[in-house]
């Protein structure tokens, strides 16, 4: 009955009478997101102005007296060896390891997509490397790559090879591959459920009409599968690029960085300026070129999906 | 209306019971104290030394009750923790290493014992050369409980067993360490050293083979507040020589290329694990011969102790490390922060936390207790205790990127990615960018 009522005021509603529920419901809106707009400005406006006005300071934790130095810290970093191997790295880390996670979770989803007994369970185990801490991975990684008693070289010896029997995390030539297979490790199975779920999506009616149509398995796959994961494809790779970049705990607690620099990354290198150095400035510059490297990144990535998008 | 009263009752009584007499009482008399002490979290001091310290100090100190939560168990991450939280007053005494005393003083964040120090009518029993590192422009900023200098555990088994000769210069420990290496078929490798970019131990290692060079001249000098820098890229050269010889592709090299950046999480339990014959070594090893009976076998009856191989061109010298206890100087409770530090620095509770774990106390009475006689542990302390004259304290500043320089040099020879003289340039111009930079 009040909502009769409701509905026939607002039907006969006066223009100032309508302008004034909108005005009210504009504030409850308002007040609505308040909250989260307040927690996004503590927690991430905040820190994030303050680290971009720090990149500009000579800030030492060890230090009294903070002043601004314009842009020396970023003119510091352009003759900064260290800096220079960590962008590579940090690069060089993204690039190959979304690449593969997206191949090889396409893969994955593909082979879980097939009617095959036991799939179910198959699925809930692999998902077992994305559920495993961060730090329990390593440690099990870094366990397996012990010279002597290491599953690796226990393998490696067993089949004939005991010349190759090292600890695998110091040879600078297989650390950094060895940081991206723990990468592979936990994050395929991810992309691969994440793909399925977009597969499952797809309407079995335009596999139908393609193959009324003639088309083979090869041409589902690239004119109706990868089309209609599309959107998926986007979200993953913006996310893991992101995550990539500027992941701390994987180098950190795996090589710390070394062996020599073979595993130095921006994000580890930012923490030992603010935590070995304690140059909190310098540290800050860093960060905010990967802010930087990053915001160029999503605006060409984003410009460039929704182009195709049109097309 | 009847379940409520009977709710009421439970209430008031419980109220009863946990006000006067129980556990709220016992929350507001006593004084809670917070101790951040990282041989207590890793196992330097056995466990059940760390269970009857928490009874004594309960005993000791009725009026107070100290958290059983000793910090973070890694000094990196104990020091970086207390800088940003010590302002909030926890924790109220912090155990440490030398060079994070610098670090805090800098910072302003411990307090001064001097006042506390001179009215302490036991103040004379502790060995001056102890209390000297942790004076600080002119202030007491920690209480010593134990110190140390580095020499050289070895094999003596194996030692005996092949007719081989002690070294006692680079050159003897590189080839004595490399026959070791092929005697052993690479089961034992003659000689360990830390390499580990960050690692405590690595730096002190590192300085140590500085000192000889150096003929015990300090790295760095601050004199009124300016800071001097001493080394050359010549001395630099020849300390990475060492490291570059020691793991130099050899058929049986004289360390294990395996363990090339590794730190004492790996030098320690390889030592009682007889992976190494050699080892630069500080007297808490004898905490890890309840590890196994192997550690136990190898430290008790297997071990000798002697002085680090010196460079012929430089003389004998070693890491002095002096261990404080700090007083947190936003403490609450500055008061029972003192008596806290009183009992933890006090003659049976050095003695016998040095007992347990191996070490050289700082005091003359807990030294002269005959629980090290009956513990028989004297030789062992003896033999570090030998070294002390040759051994040099690190100077008061920020060493955090000066270390870590200075292992980036030696990992940079280890790997062979840069000679010993380049990376010797390449350190020097490192620390002298540090220096202009103010960030030491």
């Amino acid at each position: 009955m009040i909502k009769g009522w409701a509905i026939g005021l607002t039907a006969v509603a006066h223009p100032v009478f309508s302008h004034f529920n909108m005005k009210l419901r504009k504030q409850q809106g308002i007040m609505l997101i308040l909250p989260a707009i307040l927690v996004m400005g503590l927690f991430t406006v905040y820190p994030l102005l303050e680290g971009l006005r720090m990149a500009f300071t000579n800030k030492h934790l060890l230090k009294e007296g903070v002043r601004y130095v314009g842009l020396q810290n970023f003119i510091r970093l352009l003759s900064d060896e260290i800096f220079w191997v960590s962008l590579y790295h940090s690069v060089l880390l993204t690039a190959v390891v979304v690449f593969l996670q997206f191949v090889l979770g396409l893969i994955l989803a593909l082979a879980m997509n097939q009617k095959l007994p036991g799939m179910s369970l198959f699925k809930s185990i692999i998902m077992a490397s994305w559920v495993i801490p961060v730090a329990a991975t390593v440690i099990l990684f870094k366990f397996m790559a012990q010279p002597d008693i290491g599953l690796i070289n226990i393998v490696i010896k067993t089949i004939g090879f005991e010349n190759l029997n090292r600890y695998w995390l110091g040879d600078p030539n297989v650390a950094l591959p060895f940081i991206m297979l723990l990468h592979l490790w936990r994050n395929v199975p991810f992309y691969g459920v994440a793909f399925l779920a977009a597969m499952q999506a797809i309407p079995e009616s335009y596999y139908e009409a393609a193959e009324i149509d003639g088309a083979n398995t090869r041409h589902k796959f690239w004119h109706i599968t990868l089309p209609g994961i599309r959107n998926m494809v986007i979200v993953m790779v913006t996310i893991h690029v992101l995550w990539t970049f500027n992941n701390f705990d994987f180098v950190y607690l795996a090589t710390g960085g070394g062996p020599v620099n073979a595993t130095d990354v921006l994000p580890v290198y930012v923490y030992r300026q603010c935590w070995t150095s304690y140059t909190i400035g310098y540290g800050a510059s860093i960060g905010t070129v990967m802010l930087l490297l990053l915001m160029i990144y999503f605006i060409v990535f984003i410009k460039i999906s929704e182009r195709d998008k049109i097309a | 209306m009847c379940k409520k009263k009977w709710i009421l009752i439970g209430l008031s009584a419980v109220l009863f019971i946990s006000g006067p007499f129980g556990l709220i009482s016992e929350g507001i008399a006593k004084k809670s104290l917070s101790f951040w002490n990282m041989p207590f979290v890793t196992q330097e001091v056995s466990p059940e030394y760390v269970i009857q310290w928490e009874k004594d100090v309960q005993t000791a100190l009725p009026d107070f009750t100290v958290d059983n939560f000793y910090g973070p168990g890694k000094y990196k991450d104990q020091r970086d923790k207390f800088l940003l939280q010590a302002k909030s007053g926890t924790p109220d005494v912090i155990e440490g290493l030398l060079e994070d005393t610098a670090v805090y003083v800098q910072k302003g964040l411990i307090e001064p014992l001097d006042s506390y120090f001179n009215s302490w009518n036991e103040k004379g029993q502790f060995i001056e050369s102890t209390l000297a590192p942790l004076r600080i422009n002119g202030k007491l900023y920690g209480l010593p409980y134990n110190t140390n200098a580095r020499a050289m555990v070895y094999r003596k088994d194996i030692f005996e067993k092949h007719g081989l000769a002690v070294p006692k210069t680079w050159d003897e420990l590189i080839q004595t360490a490399r026959k070791i290496t092929e005697l052993t078929s690479k089961k034992t490798f003659g000689f360990y050293v830390c390499t580990e970019v960050g690692g405590p131990r690595a730096a002190q290692e590192f300085i140590s083979w500085y000192y000889q060079v150096s003929r015990r001249q300090n790295m760095f000098e601050v004199v009124n507040g300016n800071i001097k820098f001493n080394a050359t890229v010549d001395q630099l050269e020849k300390v990475l020589t060492l490291y570059d010889e020691l793991f130099k592709d050899a058929t049986f090299p004289a360390c294990d290329p395996n363990v090339r950046g590794t730190g004492w999480p790996v030098e320690d339990p390889g030592y009682v694990a007889g992976k190494w014959a050699m080892a630069p070594m500080g007297p808490w090893l004898w905490g890890r011969r309840t590890e196994s009976s192997i550690a136990k076998d190898i430290l008790e009856n297997r071990t000798a102790i002697t002085r680090l191989p010196y460079s012929s061109d430089g003389e004998p010298a070693t890491y002095l490390e002096v261990k404080p206890i700090m007083m947190n100087a936003y403490s609450k409770d500055k008061a029972g922060a003192w008596k806290l530090i009183q009992y933890i620095v006090s003659k049976e509770k050095m003695a016998n936390w040095l007992v347990d774990s191996g070490g050289i106390p700082a005091r003359k009475d807990s030294t002269d207790m005959d629980v090290f006689e009956k513990a028989g542990v004297q030789w062992w302390m003896k033999g570090f205790a030998n070294e002390l004259p040759i051994s040099v304290t690190m100077a008061p500043v920020n060493w955090g990127p000066v270390s870590e320089a200075n292992l980036r040099a030696v990992n940079f020879v280890i790997y062979d990615k840069k000679t010993p003289r380049e990376a010797a340039q390449w350190l020097y111009d490192r620390i002298t960018e540090l220096k202009k930079n103010n960030e030491l």
